[in-house]
This record gives C-alpha cells, structure tokens and sequence, in this order.
C-alpha cells in the first residue's frame, strides 16, 4: 500500500497527493507533478500524444514545465482508426 | 495518367482515392488495406489514450508520414464547440493543418450539421487549419463554404456507413456544376461501382471506410476500389455516349449478303 501512496485520494493531501481529473476520471497525483512527469509515470511517450489542460492544448514544448495543479481537467489523446465513426464523446 | 494529379491547398496527391482508418481487425490489416488501396490520404480520429488498459502500439507508427498524408477528422462532434476542441488536439500532434471537419446534426443518419459546419469552418480558418468540409450533398451549402475558404468540399453519397451508394446524384452533378473547387465524395459508398459511379460524375475524388473495412475481403476490396476510381476518372475524362431509346448497330449494313 505504502508505496502506491502517489495514486491515493482524500487524506492523503498531507503527504503531497493532490486530484485531477484525467480523460473523464479522479485521480490523485503528486503535487506540483509536470505534464512530463505524469506522462512519464504513466508510461506514455510525449511524442505520440496530445495533452490538454483545462481545455486548453499544449504545444508540445510546453509539457515539460507546464505544473499541474489540484482540480486540473486533463485529457490525453492521439489519434485512431477512423473513417467516420460515431465517438466517445470528451466530456 | 501521370498528368491527372489532384492538387489540394498546394498538396499534389496521386491517388484519388482517399481513405478511413477505422473498423480494421488490427493495425496490419489496415496497413495492407491502405496499401492495396493505392491512396495517399488517409483519415484518422482523435480520440482519448486509454489509460489504464493502454496498446503500446499506435496507429501513426503503421502509416509512414512520407509516403501518407495524414487527415484528421472531427468524427463524432455534434456541436461546433467540440469539433473546433478537436481539431486545435489533432493539429498540436504536428502532422499537419488540414482537418477534415465533421460538425454531426443527428445521431441516427449522422448527417451533417451544416449551420454548425459553416461556423465551425470560419473559426478554423481563421486560425490558419485547411478546412476540408464535410457535408451534405447540397450544392447552396457546398457554394457557402467555398466562400468562407474551404479548398474542397466533401459531399456525402448516403449516410455514412450505409454502403447505400450516390442516392441523390442529380443533386451531386448539381453541386459538382456549382463550385470551381475540388469534390471528394464522402461516405455511403457500397461498392466498387458506387465509387466509379461517383467519379464519372466528375467527382475530384472519393473517401471511403466501410466500403473496405467492412467487406468479407478488406484488401481485395481496397484494389478493387483502387480500380473503380481510375477507371470512373478515366470514363468521365474520356466522355460517355448519350443514352438513346433505340438501338444504333455497331456493325455497318454494307457488304451484307
């Protein structure tokens, strides 16, 4: 348990745990963590995705220093297979 | 027909067959697809990363940029604040500016919302995207976005997916006398006739997905569209007959015993 400590939610703010909400789901991350990071620790190659935050898109030289804050909407897309299709909507 | 090149905003394309990306079993089967097919635009959507149960494979790894030009899509946004969202995501992953905009109006037919589409047309253009519209095969709405900047229009054949085929082509051969800009038929086509059907009409090009995707056959089915599209291109150059009523004798009389 003690050291998934970084994905726990509500008491754990003490210990430097914040939320966000990433592609439509609560999560807790560590404090202060960068987009970087996060991709990192989600074992996600930056050069493959797009990431946005609070609707706005990052350029991708951005991810590096943008800090994510408590309450931040996170989503990260890339692209599929498509035609036209009927979609997932972003919510 | 080396002369026959389609040109789109400064892009000179060899195939005029374009094609979708979606409904494949896997990654290799749309490759061959693709690659049966002889296109050189291919469409992809933008869609979430799946978190926790995440491929590390990636649909752009299986298309080579030099060889594709990638065009991301809007499919799926029903309102010109989501297909604006969507566009802006597709165009930071750096392929490029163009983006084939999709604003559906309706869930069942997935026709398109064409107010919505003109709006979201002239925001996108005027944040610099190659806006490449697809709509309804109304040749007034076709006319208007033109106007605002589109450098092709992209009329449906049926509603998406349907493999119904042109069911207005009188409507479609209006629209293509309409506009001074290239039309790629989009969506509907059933099969290989469709597709010739589409390109005797005088259409520039035509995008399909299902056609392929969805037949017993994918990759015979991409050649056989590879086909249907040049030989439609070449019969509509080359001009057909007019229909008569009556016959008219191929063999001369004379000489006859």
């Amino acid at each position: 348990m003690g050291n998934s400590s970084k994905l726990e939610t509500g008491s754990e703010r003490a210990k430097g745990v914040m939320r966000i909400r990433l592609n439509g789901e609560e999560r807790g991350i560590t404090q202060d963590l960068t987009v970087s990071a996060l991709l990192q620790e989600l074992d996600i190659l930056p050069d493959r995705v797009v990431v946005e935050v609070n609707m706005e898109v990052l350029e991708k030289q951005d991810i590096g220093h943008r800090v994510l804050k408590e309450g931040d909407q996170v989503e990260i897309m890339n692209f599929i297979g498509g035609g036209s299709e009927r979609a997932v909507l972003l919510n | 027909m080396v002369d026959d090149r389609l040109t789109i905003a400064g892009r000179e394309l060899k195939s005029r067959l374009w094609v979708g990306t979606g409904k494949y079993k896997d990654f290799v089967e749309t490759q061959k697809a693709i690659e049966a097919s002889g296109a050189d635009v291919v469409t992809v959507a933008v869609r979430r990363v799946n978190i926790t149960d995440r491929a590390k494979e990636n649909l752009l790894d299986y298309l080579d940029p030099k060889k594709y030009t990638i065009l991301p899509n809007t499919a799926g946004c029903y309102t010109v604040e989501d297909a604006v969202r969507y566009a802006r995501v597709a165009r930071a992953a750096g392929v490029s500016d163009l983006v084939k905009l999709e604003v559906i109006g309706d869930e069942r037919t997935l026709f398109p919302d064409t107010a919505g589409l003109i709006e979201a047309a002239k925001i996108l253009i005027k944040e610099g995207f190659i806006v490449l519209p697809y709509t309804n095969d109304d040749p007034v709405v076709a006319k208007r976005l033109v106007d605002i900047g589109c450098p092709v229009v992209m009329p449906l054949a049926a509603p998406i997916g349907s493999g119904l085929g042109i069911r207005n082509p009188y409507n479609l051969k209006i629209l293509l006398e309409s506009v001074n800009v290239p039309v790629i038929v989009d969506a509907g086509v059933g099969t290989a006739s469709d597709a010739a059907l589409a390109m005797e009409y005088g259409a520039d090009a035509v995008l399909m997905n299902t056609a392929i995707a969805g037949a017993r056959d994918p990759i015979a089915m991409a050649e056989a569209m590879k086909y249907a599209v040049k030989a439609g291109r070449l019969a509509f150059k080359a001009g057909r007959i007019p229909r008569k009523l009556h016959a008219t004798a191929s063999s001369p009389i004379e000489g006859m015993l």
